[in-house]
């Protein structure tokens, strides 16, 4: 649990700074969502639980943060879990370079789903609009790399990696 | 069978995990205000964050710009420039502090609100929200007598409504977010609708779709507040009509509207305090989550 802790404490902290830098972007570039580069992230490297607890806790901070309706991204990200899961794709060996790409394809059809959900939520408008689906996977992709950079270095000072999870696939010296 | 039992036990365990958001779903769609309770201590956190970060950043730019122009130089002319350097920076601060101190009388004594609201001054400290949001975050909250639903202007006209309220903090959703309705009427030809935000990458507008096709729009009337149906007072300026068309059969007219406040430009904002939703209680108020 330690690990969806720190998990979580990032995307706390990335949800609240970026707000105050996004100040100065124009709007079509602060396109950033964080929930699909966790979703990949967790799917890789989280048991059951953790990816549960995970989706309940970051979905929370992302929907308060947001202004989304609270529980919103909490089920479309367990939604997508159980998808991601159960379609075996990150089963296979992945390094974290590889693991982005993968966040460029999910960002994409969570905006999807998140656009359905919303458009049945809200009514017929919401603020979604074509770089959101074009440049937003994309700046996904690219902001992973740091994203997760930045989570595996704190996960291993704060040792909430185990061992097991070092000698899985696309982790550390194997990656 | 005990471990059936135990497998058991974790599967049930994780549907009632997964139930949470749709229970969480369920109670907003009943009582929107409930929003605040499960959001105020992230708003709270995430402000104490953000007012820091924007500090930061602002010593940092600081540093940075002093450094540029410092580097590189001899001593006469390092000395002449920080002269200059300070007298403008001098300068600079004494025009902001001249047109903060304006902006403020301005909304104090010139504001569009009635006079006899009760206000809090506000400063914003960061545009906050996902992508998909478009909200600001202030540095008031409900210790200072901010509550949800709260009107939020600046001295050019509306900002938007109070979102959600943690106690130093609060989230703003602006008036051009697509899920923000209120209801607007036209000066000069008096005709009224339902204003929502629309969406948009390069900039924030606003639409009334159901403009009676009989009434005369012009492109450049301005669009006040109508104080039915809406947390609003009367009369206070949202925008100008930039353009305007008649639906297939007629009947209807739709207008876009640009807000007269710069909305990713607005650095101080007032909240007014009066308690508006009981003024309005009789009629449905147009809160923006009430249409989800």
């Amino acid at each position: 649990m330690k690990k969806v802790f720190f998990t979580a404490l990032l995307v706390f902290l990335f949800g609240a700074l970026w707000p105050t830098l996004a100040k100065s972007l124009p709007l079509w570039l602060n396109v950033m969502f964080l929930p699909p580069i966790i979703l990949c992230f967790g799917m890789q490297y989280f048991r059951s639980f953790e990816k549960i607890f995970l989706c309940l806790i970051t979905g929370f901070i992302v929907d308060t943060l947001g202004g989304f309706p609270v529980g919103l991204n909490m089920l479309i990200m367990l939604g997508f879990s159980f998808l991601l899961g159960i379609s075996n794709m990150f089963s296979g060996r992945i390094s974290r370079l590889e693991l982005s790409y993968y966040v460029v394809a999910v960002s994409f059809f969570y905006r999807l789903a998140l656009l359905a959900l919303e458009s049945t939520l809200i009514g017929e408008k919401n603020n979604i609009f074509i770089s959101h689906f074009i440049l937003g996977p994309l700046v996904d992709g690219l902001l992973s790399i740091v994203f997760y950079f930045l989570l595996v270095k704190i996960l291993s000072v704060a040792k909430a990696m185990e061992h097991t999870d070092s000698l899985r696939p696309g982790y550390g010296a194997y990656s | 069978m005990w471990s059936l039992l135990e497998r058991a036990k974790r599967v049930i365990f994780a549907l009632v995990l997964s139930v949470i958001p749709l229970v969480l779903l369920y109670v907003q769609s009943k009582d929107t205000q409930v929003r605040s309770i499960f959001a105020w201590p992230v708003v709270q956190a995430a402000g104490a964050l953000e007012s820091g970060a924007l500090t930061i950043t602002g010593a940092i730019s600081d540093l940075l710009y002093r450094y540029l122009f410092i580097v590189g130089r001899n001593d006469e002319v390092l000395s002449l420039r920080a002269e200059v350097l300070e007298t403008r920076a001098l300068k600079v601060k004494i025009q902001e502090l001249i047109n903060e101190q304006a902006s403020i009388l301005q909304l104090y004594f010139h504001s569009p609100a009635q006079e006899s609201s009760k206000r809090e001054f506000a400063r914003v400290i960061a545009r906050a929200g996902a992508p998909m949001a478009r909200m600001i975050r202030i540095d008031k909250g409900s210790s200072q007598g901010v509550k949800p639903s709260y009107p939020v202007l600046s001295h050019e006209g509306v900002v938007g409504q109070v979102l959600s309220v943690a106690p130093n903090f609060a989230d703003v959703l602006l008036i051009t977010d697509a899920s923000s309705a209120i209801e607007a009427k036209i000066v000069g030809s008096g005709a009224r609708g339902l204003l929502r935000g629309i969406t948009s990458s390069s900039e924030y507008l606003m639409e009334i779709r159901d403009i009676d096709g009989l009434v005369q729009v012009q492109i450049g009337d301005v669009v006040i507040t109508s104080g039915q149906n809406s947390f609003f007072p009367n009369g206070i300026p949202i925008g100008k009509i930039i353009d305007a068309a008649a639906s297939r059969d007629g009947l209807y007219v739709s207008a876009r509207i640009r807000p007269f406040v710069l909305m990713d430009q607005v650095e101080h904002v007032v909240v007014l305090l009066d308690d508006v939703q009981a003024k309005n209680q009789s009629s449905s108020a147009a809160w923006p989550l009430s249409v989800r």
